[in-house]
């Protein structure tokens, strides 16, 4: 059973420190953020899209949350072409605009906004599932401990990750024994109403083991008195700082273009679906 | 380091919200180097008796102790169980709940990392006891992908890694085919001879106690009702079932032939092993014979 989202590799990305994936992790949120511009996002997937093909391959998009992303850039982005305030100009098709009942027409600069969002939020998507992706838990808890936070609470972190796979099989041993004995779910009502008697034994049951492990720790001598031994060797070589240069200097380059020449944005001059992307009245 | 292990001293023990003691006035002594195992029905208290034996009672389980344990001459009430771990390994009855690592190696190598040893130590740790288990090769399988019984070699190991003085299991070979269990009986006793460690062992295969342990305790609601070598113990037949213990099948054996008047066996002589009871049965049977043939 597949207990984490990490793909096993051997790529740059695998061979990272996680701390250099955590700080590019941050630096990708940053910088999306610090020019109203989608180009920037753009920029910031393409590039992390490129090393997760070459990191995982077709495996990418075996990932359920990969397969999720066209419906939320959908949705933010129709959203808000229709309901974001900062809309002027309807868009026309032919000479009759798009229009939805209470929400009114689509505006060109909503969708400005919307596919600016969507972007980000890509943009933040990507860069935190390569952490994940490429990341071992093991490595990842060490990383977690080595940036500062204390031992228990990463190892916290690990161990309910081992939590998921051992509830998913008791509550498909629970479900199992309900259904041997006649569990009632034909429609939707059932269906639902099937989920509170699997609740509760699950529920008590991993209080019970939580119990137990809390006991096992301490019997492995979790907490003693000494000082623990790292098990994994943490560091950063040459690549790491390469690339942690290479995103403060690209985030370094946004500000200076934010405070020289503003944001960036040319929201109020769209008016083709091409021109949600490049400026495309600047480049005539 | 006096020769003593353990001493349990009038330990009375109720659990939280809990009316009827599940230990009471316990008094036992286990010498270093002795191989004890404890038989009893189901809530006799063999469990509890073996979380006294490293602190988690009353430090982790909570509820009210009364008297006093001494371990590896610490009073358990004055330390902590991480603190007991050092000398005393505690394999679980539960494989599945006592793994606490994603990865194998991972697991076997937490208990000496959080003791702090040396990172090439425990290396060389992680070998040596995944290699005594036969789970060497599996050391980047995640823990929980492995079979019941490969996890309960696996909970072994990790204990065996932190290299207890005193070893105490409960029920640790509950998923184990008959080849494991014999393996992780074998194990044990090789620990137990070599290295003087000193064994507590909570079983329900008696006929491997009544082969390799050197004491047997039997607990029965809290009390241990008999206690002394397997041959003493395991010929009580009587006294056995009526607490629900079940007896090796060759001390059955022999009482039945003694109750059917087939060949008198005394009580305290009755075989407990296969090994005296073939040499018993041998001898019965030529004696018929001689018998027959004069």
């Amino acid at each position: 059973m597949k207990t984490t989202l990490y793909i096993p590799g051997n790529s740059i990305l695998h061979r990272l420190d996680p701390r250099t994936k955590m700080v590019w992790m941050v630096c990708a949120m940053v910088s999306v953020f610090i020019l109203n511009n989608p180009l920037v996002p753009l920029v910031v997937i393409a590039v992390l899209v490129t090393f997760l093909l070459v990191a995982v391959k077709g495996k990418l998009f075996e990932n359920a949350l990969v397969r999720f992303l066209p419906i939320v850039i959908l949705t933010v982005t129709i959203t808000h072409g229709f309901v974001n305030p900062v809309g002027i100009t309807p868009i026309m098709i032919g000479t009759s605009p798009i229009e939805l009942p209470y929400f009114g027409m689509m505006k060109w600069e909503g969708l400005y906004y919307g596919v600016l969002l969507a972007l980000r939020i890509s943009a933040v998507f990507f860069a935190s599932i390569t952490l994940v992706l490429t990341t071992t838990p093991e490595d990842l808890v060490s990383a977690i401990a080595k940036i500062g936070i204390p031992y228990s609470y990463a190892s916290m972190f690990g161990m309910s990750l081992q939590m998921i796979p051992i509830m998913q099989e008791e509550a498909r041993i629970i479900v199992q024994a309900q259904r041997a004995r006649a569990l009632r779910e034909n429609n939707l009502k059932e269906k639902i109403q099937a989920l509170v008697p699997l609740f509760v034994p699950l529920a008590v049951g991993s209080m019970q083991r939580t119990e137990t492990t809390a006991m096992v720790l301490e019997a492995r001598a979790f907490g003693a008195p000494v000082k623990r031994t790292e098990l994994r060797v943490i560091k950063f070589n040459t690549i790491d700082y390469v690339l942690i240069t290479a995103f403060v200097l690209f985030i370094i380059f946004l500000i200076v273009l934010r405070v020289v020449y503003g944001d960036l944005s040319w929201m109020y001059s769209v008016r083709s679906f091409w021109g949600l992307f490049w400026p495309v009245h600047l480049s005539r | 380091m006096d020769s003593q292990a353990l001493k349990l001293k009038d330990v009375t023990y109720w659990y939280p919200g809990t009316e009827k003691c599940a230990l009471e006035k316990i008094n036992l002594e286990i010498k270093t180097g002795e191989f004890v195992g404890i038989v009893g029905a189901n809530g006799a208290g063999r469990s509890t008796l073996c979380y006294c034996m490293n602190g988690l009672v009353p430090h982790s389980l909570g509820g009210k102790m009364e008297g006093e344990i001494i371990v590896h001459g610490i009073d358990t009430a004055k330390s902590t169980t991480a603190e007991i771990a050092q000398w005393v390994g505690l394999v679980f009855s539960d494989p599945e709940a006592q793994l606490t690592q994603l990865l194998v190696a991972d697991e076997v190598a937490f208990g000496p990392a959080n003791l702090g040893l040396p990172r090439e130590k425990i290396a060389q740790l992680v070998q040596e006891n995944l290699k005594l288990v036969q789970l060497d090769g599996l050391e980047e399988r995640n823990t929980h992908s492995l079979s019941g019984g490969q996890q309960q070699r696996l909970a072994i190991a990790s204990v065996l890694a932190m290299n207890p003085d005193i070893l105490i299991l409960d029920e640790p070979t509950s998923n184990l085919d008959p080849r494991g269990t014999y393996e992780v009986f074998s194990i044990v006793t090789k620990l137990n001879r070599e290295n003087h460690t000193t064994v507590v062992m909570v079983e329900y295969q008696v006929d491997l106690l009544a082969e390799f342990a050197d004491r047997i305790l039997v607990l029965d609601h809290g009390n241990i009702i008999l206690d002394g070598p397997p041959g003493e113990v395991f010929s009580q037949v009587d006294k056995l079932s009526a607490v629900g213990v079940q007896v090796p099948q060759v001390t059955k054996l022999f009482r039945q032939l003694d109750h059917e008047a087939v060949v008198h066996v005394d009580q305290a002589t009755t075989p407990v092993t296969v090994e005296k009871g073939s040499t018993e049965l041998a001898k019965v049977l030529k004696k018929t014979v001689d018998a027959r043939l004069s």
